[in-house]
């Protein structure tokens, strides 16, 4: 079992940042995701803690052995790390067998055969594969090769497991029971995980910890109910769930007031000049008659459990979600009232 | 969308349509109604003779000579013709009318298979060389097969005199000559050689490191290049070196007699154009053409051209030493007499 | 084709008519021959087989060719597996230049580059075996290039340029991460190369080796300049020695010793077909694959110095002897300055005759290679991508004209295109063209089902999807995915029949007259020196149309 520290990374490539000073500790036992949108040198940072790239600073350490370390021009190699990996595409051996795909790494450790075949059983059995040990890749589906790369991973037990967008590559329904197989053979195993993934969504499940990344910057780092009810900056709240911003303004009482309106809302930042609001679509309530905000109902969409609305004030569209509401209450068209709730305020980028 | 894939099949279509259309080539101009005396139509002739010389000498003399012929020229190596031939005798379409390749034998053959005309040129007065007694073919050139060596690169005492010398252990694996087997004068030279001093000689060649190369440009530039001593080689090749490009490079003319190879000319009975290929044979034997011949460092058939530049004797002092060669016999027996040079020399 | 009646989509036309141009240009040429040499006016006759077969010294040109190929067959891959690596796959620094460099071999006509070998290791005067014995204090030469070893060592340094443009096209199209997977499993990179990068690349690596194998084996020029004079004969100098007694029993002994090696190639190629049937990795996905770099670290100068020695042995030191040779006065003087000159160089740069000749030749290769890459791309659909029975029959057949010695395909082809059935273009540019594409158009084939076979179908099928027609597909998704194997197969095409000698020297015409005609001329009757002149002339323009190519193109095409 290990934990990850990651002090002062950064990778260069020419004169492209790709990421820049990352700083990480991973506790022994915990998940933690990188969300970010693609290109945000996630998975370069996963890469370099796999040992497949160099970083240009900084030192990664994992368990107590360091594995990297810039300053003194120390590196170890991937397959001296010791530590399992699934990729994106797989990378499931064509030539192999399912069994001969598993086996390999504790064939590399010289695993006598009869342990080998034992261990690799049980693993199978817990990707629910063993009834597909003989096949070749090619007579298995994505889910299952998927479920064949996670094996591999596994099978020799390593303390730190490194996901580089696992599911991507799957059906929705699939995708969904993936996460809780992952992470209940997290929790089983437990191991450290660490989780590269631009969906939210699967970051907030499966994760302990979040690390948003931008631009080759870490955001935020924090538990998933942190990063979704404090983020850090309009970038965090925007890309972690969904998000309405209004253009504000902090007026001469120090308060924050809509633009071109008299609603006001406290400054609890002490931000000054213009700002920028943001309220989660869940945290407006929508009333007939009464409320903060008078607008317009745009249009909205049934979602069973939830009613999507867009509602139109002074210019902007405002996305109001309504859980459990009641069908045809509004219709398109109607003049609404509006109330914010938990609203977060930004200084203008 | 129909139309698209349509197109793109006759896309294909078209090509072998091109192809098609390219054939047809083969054939001859044959229109020239112009009222001048000479020969008409159009002629095909496959040569040995050196493609310089062609271009320089022969080319626009026969059209001056010819007007009124259209005379085109397939010039190659004299094994490569043959093999050419070859093939259009087994198509059934010879496609030359008069035939000029150094090989003496493969007219003996030739003739036996009844492809030859038989003609005699009224220029033969004046050749000394015997032509075939049916005039199916007749002498136009001579290669002289000789030992060669690089002045530069040989002490004094070791410039060859005799085919005999070869095998004194001073040239060991330092003497060469061009296969038999690839090239028809070097075949003659072992057919001659053999008769003359026996198998046992290429047996004592071999002991003294005799290497087999391809043709004889290979051996002349290993002669300069001071690979080798000495080795058998053709006399033109020598001559043009110095002359052309003052190479250090002499003739050996060998005591017991040189390896004369009077090559011929002939004319296909499947000429359309009989009259027009005896023109072209006559030329040959003019002095015209005669000269043409010594411009490639070959001597001429006939007593009133000079010899080649830079040859030591004259035609008729060589014969007179010559070593004598048995046609018949290397026309006949080729397969077993390389076999022989095979299992002597190449094994 | 008879069963399940295919739809008559453009696809199989397109297919169909390729094969049927194939069978009649290529194959059934040979098919002739072969057919002359089993029957005599239609009876059976096959004192030609047992009079070749009969003699010792046949068999044993045979286990010559064989071990030969073999070994070259070998070497080229063991030499051309990390050079291709480290090319293609790591920050070894120069890469571009590296890679021409090792396929520039390839573009010296092998009887030049042959000669500037005998000038280099010759036992008695060698250039290197001179240097060797004065740094060394040796009495004798260390090397005689006049051997099986010398052979092996020519053949190899001019044949592996196959095995590395095929080796290294596929390495660059391999998902890194495939490897990355084994690394993480903690296997080190020597381990990884053995159990993964090694079984993924077997059908590339067996594709150049059997290119390879088959032009060594049916090689006239190195065998004829380099083995001879050590007495080692193959089955080429067999066959042109019975070719030249110019008689029809000579050409039938010819043939009977040809189908040997036809058989041995096309069995070698099935028998390797059958061993890859079941490992056919579809190694290019649908998703992108960026390339990993490898950082080679403290082993770049080792690295640098392996590949950089390679190049030089292989390519700048033949190349050098050539240039050299090609500005030397006089070839019996030393490498001194007063032998220094451009003598040898102006009958061949003011003769217009050399400017028309090397023009003819781009165009008789330029339309050889396109019509040949076409056939190719087809042929090698058919055998890759269809499940059509006796789909890979043309492939295998068209492996017939690449075994085959050029001396035996320039017979073929005259006795069955000058109008005996139904087509004459004898003496024509066509004719050229025809025998160019028997002779390389294995290379392409095989070059280009080896890349086919790594793309994954529902890449076309995708196409398709979208509503593209069979033929708009191959221009939109297919081609350009294996473009590299396109272009490489259209050089491998191009570049033999640019300089072509043995066949074209036969079958030219009174206008076709081609570079390599003169340069055979320039061999045989001139001096070397002349030769060398040509060859360098060829060589830059090959060098400067791959530098427009690549610069065009914007380094995306280039051999």
């Amino acid at each position: 079992m290990s934990g990850v520290k990651l002090e002062h990374i950064y990778k260069r490539f020419g004169k492209v940042t790709a990421v820049g000073d990352f700083n990480l500790e991973v506790k022994d036992g915990e998940f933690v995701s990188f969300l970010g949108p693609s290109g945000c040198g996630k998975t370069t940072t996963l890469r370099m803690i796999a040992g497949f790239e160099k970083p240009t600073e900084g030192s990664i350490t994992i368990g107590d052995t360091v594995m990297s370390d810039a300053a003194k021009g120390f590196f170890m190699a991937p397959e001296k790390r010791g530590v399992g990996m699934v990729f994106q595409s797989y990378a499931v051996w064509p030539h192999m067998n399912v069994i001969d795909n598993v086996a390999y790494p504790l064939k590399i450790q010289k695993v006598p055969k009869e342990e080998r075949l034992k261990r690799v059983m049980n693993i199978l059995e817990v990707v629910h594969l063993k009834e597909y040990a003989e096949r070749l890749p090619n007579q298995l589906s994505g889910g299952q090769q998927q479920r064949v790369a996670l094996a591999r991973a596994l099978v020799a037990e390593p303390g730190l497991l490194l996901l580089d967008e696992p599911l991507s590559n799957l059906d929705a329904k699939l995708r969904e029971s993936m996460r809780f197989e992952i992470s209940g053979l997290q929790k089983k195993l437990g191991i450290t995980v660490i989780y590269v993934t631009h969906d939210q969504s699967e970051a907030m499940t499966m994760s302990d910890r979040i690390v948003v990344m931008s631009m080759g910057k870490v955001q935020q780092i924090g538990k998933p109910v942190d990063v979704y009810s404090h983020p850090a900056n309009q970038m965090v709240a925007d890309f972690v769930g969904l998000v309405n911003f209004i253009p504000s303004e902090v007026r001469g009482d120090g308060k924050v007031y809509l633009e071109n309106t008299d609603i006001s809302f406290p400054n609890e930042k002490n931000l000054s000049g213009k700002v920028v609001l943001a309220v989660r679509p869940e945290n407006i309530s929508l009333h007939k008659d009464h409320g903060m905000i008078e607008g317009l109902l745009h249009h909205h969409f049934y979602l069973g459990d939830s009613i999507d609305y867009r509602v139109q004030v002074k210019g902007h569209f405002i996305r109001v979600i309504v859980k459990g509401a009641e069908f045809g209450k509004f219709k398109d068209g109607d003049k609404v009232f509006l109330d914010f709730d938990k609203v977060l305020t930004f200084p203008q980028q | 969308m129909k139309g698209k894939k349509l197109l793109s099949a006759m896309a294909l279509l078209g090509v072998s349509a091109a192809l098609i259309a390219g054939c047809g080539g083969g054939d001859k101009k044959a229109d020239n109604k112009a009222g001048a005396k000479g020969p008409k139509g159009a002629a095909m002739v496959y040569t040995s003779i050196y493609p310089d010389i062609l271009d320089k000498l022969c080319k626009p003399n026969v059209e001056k000579a010819f007007p009124d012929m259209k005379v085109t020229w397939f010039q190659g190596g004299t094994e490569k013709v043959k093999t050419k031939i070859a093939g259009e005798i087994k198509a059934n379409k010879i496609g030359a009318d008069v035939l000029m390749v150094a090989d003496p034998s493969y007219y003996i053959f030739l003739k036996n298979k009844d492809l030859l005309l038989n003609y005699k040129s009224p220029q033969m007065k004046d050749v000394i060389l015997e032509a075939d007694k049916d005039f199916a073919w007749s002498p136009v050139r001579v290669n002289n097969m000789i030992i060669a060596y690089n002045k530069d690169k040989i002490k004094k005492e070791d410039i060859p005199t005799s085919w005999a010398d070869l095998t004194n252990p001073k040239y060991k694996g330092k003497i060469a000559m061009p296969n038999p087997m690839l090239s028809g004068t070097a075949y003659v030279a072992v057919g001659a050689l053999s008769d003359k001093l026996g198998w046992d000689y290429f047996k004592k060649l071999k002991a003294n490191g005799l290497r087999v190369e391809e043709g004889n440009s290979a051996i002349q530039n290993k002669l300069l290049t001071g690979e080798y001593m000495a080795a058998i080689i053709l006399e033109e090749n020598i001559l043009k070196l110095q002359e052309t490009k003052h190479e250090p490079l002499e003739v050996c003319y060998p005591k017991e007699g040189c390896i004369i190879i009077n090559s011929p000319i002939g004319i296909f009975k499947s000429t359309k154009n009989p009259e027009g290929s005896k023109a072209i044979l006559d030329w040959w034997l003019s002095p015209e053409g005669q000269k043409a011949v010594t411009a490639g460092w070959m001597y001429s058939v006939r007593k009133d051209v000079e010899k080649p530049h830079g040859a030591k004797y004259s035609l008729a002092e060589l014969n007179k030493n010559a070593i004598k060669i048995n046609w018949e016999k290397l026309a006949n027996e080729d397969a077993k007499i390389k076999e022989q040079f095979r299992t002597i020399v190449m094994e | 084709m008879k069963k399940s009646l295919p739809r008559l989509d453009s696809k199989f036309i397109v297919i169909a008519i390729s094969v049927l141009l194939l069978m009649y240009f290529i194959v059934f040429p040979l098919l002739v021959l072969i057919y002359d040499s089993f029957f005599v006016n239609g009876v059976l006759d096959i004192s030609n087989y047992r009079e070749v077969y009969g003699k010792a010294v046949n068999w044993k040109s045979l286990t010559n060719t064989v071990q030969l190929a073999f070994i070259v067959m070998i070497a080229s891959v063991i030499v051309t597996f990390p050079m291709a690596w480290l090319v293609g796959r790591t920050d070894l620094p120069f890469k571009k230049t590296f890679r021409t460099i090792l396929v520039a071999s390839y573009m010296i006509p092998p009887y030049v580059g042959a000669i500037a070998w005998v000038q280099l290791l010759n036992p008695s005067v060698g250039y290197l075996n001179n240097i060797f014995k004065a740094v060394f204090g040796l009495s004798q030469a260390p090397f005689n290039i006049y051997s099986m070893g010398g052979l092996a060592w020519v053949l190899t340094l001019f044949y592996s340029p196959f095995a590395f443009i095929t080796i290294s096209r596929a390495m660059e199209k391999m998902d890194p991460t495939l490897e990355e997977a084994a690394r993480i499993s903690g296997a080190s990179p020597l381990r990884t190369l053995k159990d993964v990068t090694l079984p993924l690349m077997m059908p590339s690596i067996v594709a150049g080796g059997l290119l390879v194998f088959i032009a060594a084996a049916s090689c006239f020029g190195i065998p004829a300049i380099v083995g001879m004079p050590g007495n080692i004969e193959v089955m080429t100098t067999r066959i042109v020695t019975f070719v030249y007694q110019g008689d029809s029993a000579g050409i039938r002994n010819a043939t009977a010793l040809a189908v040997s090696m036809m058989v041995i190639a096309n069995g070698l190629l099935f028998f390797m077909s059958y061993l890859l049937s079941h490992k056919d990795y579809t190694t290019i996905s649908g998703k992108s694959t960026r390339p990993n770099i490898v950082e080679l670290g403290k082993w770049k100068p080792l690295a640098l110095l392996i590949v950089g020695g390679y190049a030089f042995i292989a390519v700048i030191l033949p190349l050098g002897s050539i240039v050299m040779t090609s500005f030397l006065v006089s070839m019996s003087k030393g490498v001194e300055l007063s032998n220094f000159g451009i003598d040898a160089w102006i009958p061949v740069i003011t003769s217009a005759q050399y400017m028309e000749s090397i023009w003819r030749s781009v165009v008789y290769g330029v339309i050889a290679a396109c019509i040949g890459t076409a056939l190719a791309l087809f042929v090698a659909y058919l055998s890759v991508k269809t499940k059509i029975t006796g789909r890979s029959l043309p492939d295998l057949l068209v492996v017939l004209g690449g075994a085959t010695p050029s001396i035996v395909i320039s017979l073929a082809l005259i006795i069955t295109f000058s109008g005996n059935y139904g087509l004459n273009i004898y003496s024509t540019m066509w004719i050229l063209i025809v025998s160019y594409l028997v002779k390389y158009m294995t290379m392409s084939v095989r070059t280009i089902a080896a890349s086919l076979s790594q793309v994954h179908s529902s890449l076309e099928e995708a196409a398709l999807n979208s509503g593209a027609s069979w033929i708009r597909t191959c221009k939109d998704i297919i081609i350009p995915l294996i473009a590299p194997s396109i272009v490489a197969g259209w050089f491998l095409i191009f570049m033999p029949s640019f300089y072509e000698l043995t066949m074209s020297n036969l079958l030219y015409g009174a206008d076709t007259k081609t570079i390599g005609v003169l340069l055979y001329e320039l061999q045989t009757y001139a001096d070397t020196q002349n030769a060398s002149v040509l060859s360098v002339i060829i060589l830059v323009i090959v060098l400067v149309g791959n530098l427009i190519l690549n610069k065009a193109t914007k380094g995306k095409v280039s051999i």
